[in-house]
């Protein structure tokens, strides 16, 4: 099939090269790992990674990190579009070459608005998803034919490769957008989903079921994943949603649901009681299937320190080792486990593998590549405590000895302020030290082999980031700062 | 006179015209033998004589003739050639040779409309004859081309390509086959018009229809062999093939693909090569990369032509600039710095699709030996873009006509009109001073909201088109001095402009060929 489709390419003489990053982390895995983004070269870097565009968002308080379509083919042009979702219930779309604003939407806020608060923001909160390429589904070609000039054309499916495309999104009433990435129209009914004021987690999406956390009981809504299943060609039937309190613990980490590559949910949850057989999941990495959210495995968190602040509360990221799926998760007292998706230990809290523990703590998400040659890294961000002014980008191998993976330091990069989790592309590792009042942000890039210098930012950005997450694709890397702005730094293509 | 005149042309279009009188050919002289009028790919009928600034305002419909030909996809009829004196049994006639998608070519008498023969290739190919949407229509899809040369007792052949990729010689009075067909190219390929320069005849090829490569072909008349260049790049769609230089040079675009040129990959690049098709040259943007990204194809036949003694090829693409280049070094000594490189026209929305320069360049030299550079563009006009003379807002399309001029040392074009609004304009053609273009009215959406690419179905496309419309302008100014109006009733789909001997030929997807004239005339 894969032959196929490149051929085709070819044939319409498309560029290859036109990545999405349809989700945080790029992947339902929650990777960071941008695997086929052949135009970061390490290289050419030092002279020619550099500032392509910035776009500020005055009427937005903040902005989320964006999502990305590498090439939307649409009514206006092979674009490659930048979705950025706004706390004032605004979706921003930017197109990535021409620094243009391509459309935006403004969702109609609720009217009970109370006072936010740190756990309990209001607007939305929810970073939007659009469906990966792969996953799209294919549809016939349009009919060809001789048709004559009174002919009724028939109805043509859309190409699951050029055909409309749609993200998603929450707005701060808590209904479900389903939007036209092309221009903003809702290719579906929107549905209420969550309570308005909901603190909805980032969202994730495989196989037509969208999942995402609510947390702090905000808008009273309970510590509960969800699903939000949309496979009902009916586009104006409501979608089916599953609720499954975590009976006490907030989901934790940046980046809401994690999903395995056999579709499995995965959900660390925080401090509060753990009985299973009473439906309380705190403190544990719990497994939950697809659509369902029946849980059908978990691991518990059995450290006994306290976690401070947000540190140690990291969503968990998922890789293939051995042709299976594992996990790593943060442990409350700083360390990395290691576990096996299919049996968690036998006993729920034995891990594979745990690395040292970290000076200071973990903080956000983690990230994961590996070498050609099959040498899997893990990279956390670590915070010397919850200011998080000393902080550092700690890299650890995954190897086997005596039959056993084990968690093996490869490299840090110390002396950032509040790093954020890293992302990888083309054997580079970007990583944010996001700066914090006057000290802005600085991007880096460092040999993901060994952390070596490749090149910065420096005093470029003029303000602390918004400690939300990177994004690279197609050579360009993207984070957003306080002041509400979207830096896009890249290798330049002459317009 | 008038009266007569318009009963002929009712006369024709409801199949009576053998009953009218028809008038002699006029002198040879002003014939229309290639898409484009020459070689060059000019579309200047240098020859003109009878049409002028001043008597063109009373140009109306001659005839009409519907033909029978089937439209397949979006395709029906292309540019008509047209020669005079053509000995027939009746006697001489000025005949024009209509190519039909359907594997057809009428021979026509431009008198009266009169369909004086036809000719259907069977389709003789191991692979199925296939529609392939509107890019690959399969079928007959190369505009035919009329020989110079003048056989014994006055026989003129014309060279057609049928939609198995066979080459056909015919007999212009009769379309009888003045010899066997012989193989050419693969069937269902998308080929596009065929040129002829000494006794060679030239296609390119584009949108791997039939699972085809898109290259140049040649057919050598003399040797009755095919020859290729595989320029390992896009599409070779410049809608009026390739353009031949005053040396035989072959100059072609090739549409959105890799430009490395290192590994002979080109590309996004105008490209030369030799007569017997071995790679010479090319230019490539600066911008290659980012057009291909956009899906911004180099897909405009160049035209080529001369000023102050030396050759100069002008070209264009969808990204909606004109590129001077010299056709001694298209791109200058790095390939990518053409002698001038105007700024954007259109396109500022950077769309792949109903919006920047399609098809073909004119280009042609007026009374005071000026030289004038045409292109025609669809969408609005580049908010940037502003000619000295202009006649209202541009939403849908236009012609922009350039000065080439010599500024500080430079050979550069310099702006100097745009057209009237034009719903999708289609490149000119030139004669005595007067520019001939038309809106052809067609529907060249290919994506929509909804639909995505998916919306790129000729069925759509077809239902959402209206009617062509025909506007003569002035060279100098682009005044418009008289247009078709609604005269014509349906769109036009990869047709173009023919002028020959003071008649102006265009055919419509409902399988109708127009003849505008004068009375009387």
């Amino acid at each position: 099939m894969k032959t196929i489709i490149s051929f085709a390419l070819l044939s319409a003489g498309l560029s290859a090269q036109a990545l999405d990053w349809p989700t945080y982390g790029g992947d339902p895995q929650r990777t960071g790992w941008e695997k086929s983004d052949a135009l970061v070269m390490r290289g050419d870097m030092a002279k020619q990674f550099q500032l392509l565009w910035k776009m500020r968002q005055k009427g937005s308080p903040s902005l989320m990190s964006p999502v990305l379509i590498g090439r939307l083919i649409g009514y206006r042009g092979f674009k490659e579009l930048a979705f950025v979702g706004g706390s004032d219930d605004t979706l921003y779309v930017m197109d990535a070459d021409m620094n243009r604003l391509y459309w935006q939407t403004k969702f109609v806020p609720p009217l009970d608005q109370p006072k936010p608060t740190a756990n309990c923001p209001g607007g939305m909160t929810a970073m939007p998803t659009l469906i990966p390429l792969s996953l799209r589904r294919p549809a016939p070609r349009p009919v060809a034919g001789a048709p004559s000039a009174g002919a009724t054309p028939a109805a043509p499916r859309p190409n699951p490769m050029f055909g409309p495309r749609a993200v998603y999104a929450i707005s701060s009433d808590g209904q479900l957008r389903r939007l036209n990435a092309a221009n903003g129209n809702e290719a579906a009914m929107a549905f209420q989903v969550f309570p308005s004021n909901s603190r909805v987690s980032t969202l994730n999406i495989n196989d037509g079921v969208i999942y995402a956390t609510t947390s702090h009981g905000c808008g009273g809504a309970a510590n509960a994943v969800w699903a939000l299943d949309f496979n009902n060609p009916d586009t104006s039937a409501a979608p089916v949603v599953m609720t499954v309190p975590t009976g006490g613990g907030n989901a934790l980490g940046i980046g809401g649901p994690v999903i395995g590559t056999d579709g499995t949910v995965y959900v660390q949850t925080g401090d509060g009681a753990f009985d299973a057989a009473h439906g309380k999941y705190s403190n544990a990495l719990l497994a939950m299937t697809s659509k369902t959210l029946a849980v059908n495995g978990y691991f518990v968190d059995t450290a006994t320190a306290a976690p401070k602040g947000d540190l140690n509360s990291v969503t968990p990221v998922v890789f293939e080792w051995n042709s299976h799926d594992v996990i790593v998760s943060a442990s409350r007292d700083g360390h990395l486990n290691l576990l096996d998706a299919s049996s968690f230990g036998g006993d729920h809290k034995t891990a594979l593998a745990q690395s040292p523990k970290v000076d200071g703590g973990l903080w956000g998400g983690l990230s994961t590549w590996a070498e050609a040659n099959g040498t899997r890294y893990v990279l956390a961000t670590v915070w010397s405590n919850p200011s998080g002014v000393s902080g550092s980008v700690v890299a650890y191998k995954i190897e086997t000895k005596d039959g056993k993976p084990v968690f093996t330091p490869a490299w840090t990069v110390k002396d950032l302020v509040k790093p954020v989790p890293p992302v990888i592309a083309n054997g580079v590792a970007f990583l944010l030290s996001s700066g914090e009042g006057r000290k802005h942000a600085v991007l880096h890039a460092v040999d993901a082999l060994t952390g070596a210098a490749i090149w910065s930012t420096k005093n470029e950005v003029t303000a602390a980031g918004n400690l939300t997450p990177l994004m690279v694709a197609n050579g360009r890397v993207y984070f957003v700062t306080n002041d509400s702005t979207v830096w896009v730094f890249g290798m330049p293509i002459e317009l | 006179m008038r009266s007569i005149y318009i009963v002929a042309a009712i006369a024709a279009a409801t199949g009576c015209a053998a009953l009218t009188a028809a008038p002699l050919p006029p002198a040879p002289g002003a014939d229309w033998l290639t898409d484009g009028g020459d070689p060059q790919r000019t579309g200047w009928q240098r020859n003109e004589t009878i049409l002028n600034k001043d008597n063109v305002k009373g140009l109306a419909v001659r005839w009409k003739t519907k033909l029978d030909n089937e439209p397949r996809e979006m395709h029906n009829l292309f540019p008509p050639v047209i020669v005079s004196n053509v000995p027939t049994k009746d006697g001489p006639r000025e005949i024009a040779i209509e190519a039909g998608s359907a594997d057809n070519i009428y021979g026509i008498d431009t008198a009266t409309g009169t369909v004086l023969w036809k000719k259907h290739f069977s389709y003789n190919s191991d692979k199925p004859a296939r529609l392939g949407g509107p890019l690959c229509p399969g079928g007959l899809v190369v505009t035919p081309t009329i020989d110079t040369k003048i056989g014994t007792n006055g026989q003129r052949t014309a060279y057609a390509v049928s939609g198995d990729g066979m080459m056909h010689f015919l007999n212009v009075a009769d379309g009888e086959d003045l010899q066997q067909p012989a193989e050419f190219m693969p069937a269902n390929g998308k080929a596009y018009s065929l040129n002829l320069w000494n006794n060679v005849l030239y296609s390119t090829t584009a949108q791997g229809c039939g699972g085809n490569p898109n290259m140049v072909y040649a057919f050598d008349l003399a040797t009755r062999k095919t020859m290729k260049y595989n320029p390992k790049g896009g599409g070779l769609w410049g809608r009026s093939g390739a353009a031949i230089g005053f040396d035989g040079t072959v100059y072609a675009p090739t549409g959105d693909n890799m430009y490395d040129a290192a590994q002979e990959r080109y590309g996004q690049v105008i490209l030369a090569v030799t007569p017997d098709l071995k790679y010479k040259d090319h230019y490539a943007p600066s911008n290659a990369a980012f057009m291909w990204k956009r899906d911004l194809d180099m897909q405009v036949t160049p035209a080529v032509f001369n000023y102050k003694g030396r050759e100069f090829v002008v070209s264009a693409s969808k990204e909606c600039r004109i590129w001077l280049m010299d056709a001694k070094a298209l791109g200058g000594a790095d390939h990518r710095t053409p002698v001038h490189r105007t700024p954007l026209l259109c396109n500022e929305d950077v769309n792949f699709a109903a919006m920047g320069i399609w098809g073909s360049m004119a280009t042609w030299e007026d009374a005071q030996g000026t030289r004038w550079v045409l292109a025609s563009f669809w969408g609005p006009v580049h908010s940037q873009f502003k000619p000295p003379l202009s006649y209202g807002p541009v939403t849908r399309g236009a012609i922009v006509a350039h000065k080439v001029e010599e500024v500080n040392g430079k050979v550069v074009l310099t702006p100097v009109w745009i057209s009237r609004d034009m719903d999708m304009a289609e490149p000119p053609v030139v004669a005595n001073g007067v520019v001939y273009a038309y809106g052809s009215g067609e529907s060249n959406v290919q994506a929509t909201p909804e639909l995505g690419l998916g919306a790129n179905s000729s069925a759509i496309r077809i239902k959402n088109s209206t009617h062509a419309t025909i506007y003569a302008l002035d060279g100098e100014t682009g005044k418009e001095l008289w247009s078709s109006g609604d005269s014509m009733t349906s769109f036009v789909h990869f047709g173009a402009l023919s002028i020959a001997n003071g008649h102006l030929y265009l055919g419509a997807f409902d399988g109708t060929l127009y003849s505008f004239g004068l009375p009387g005339k």
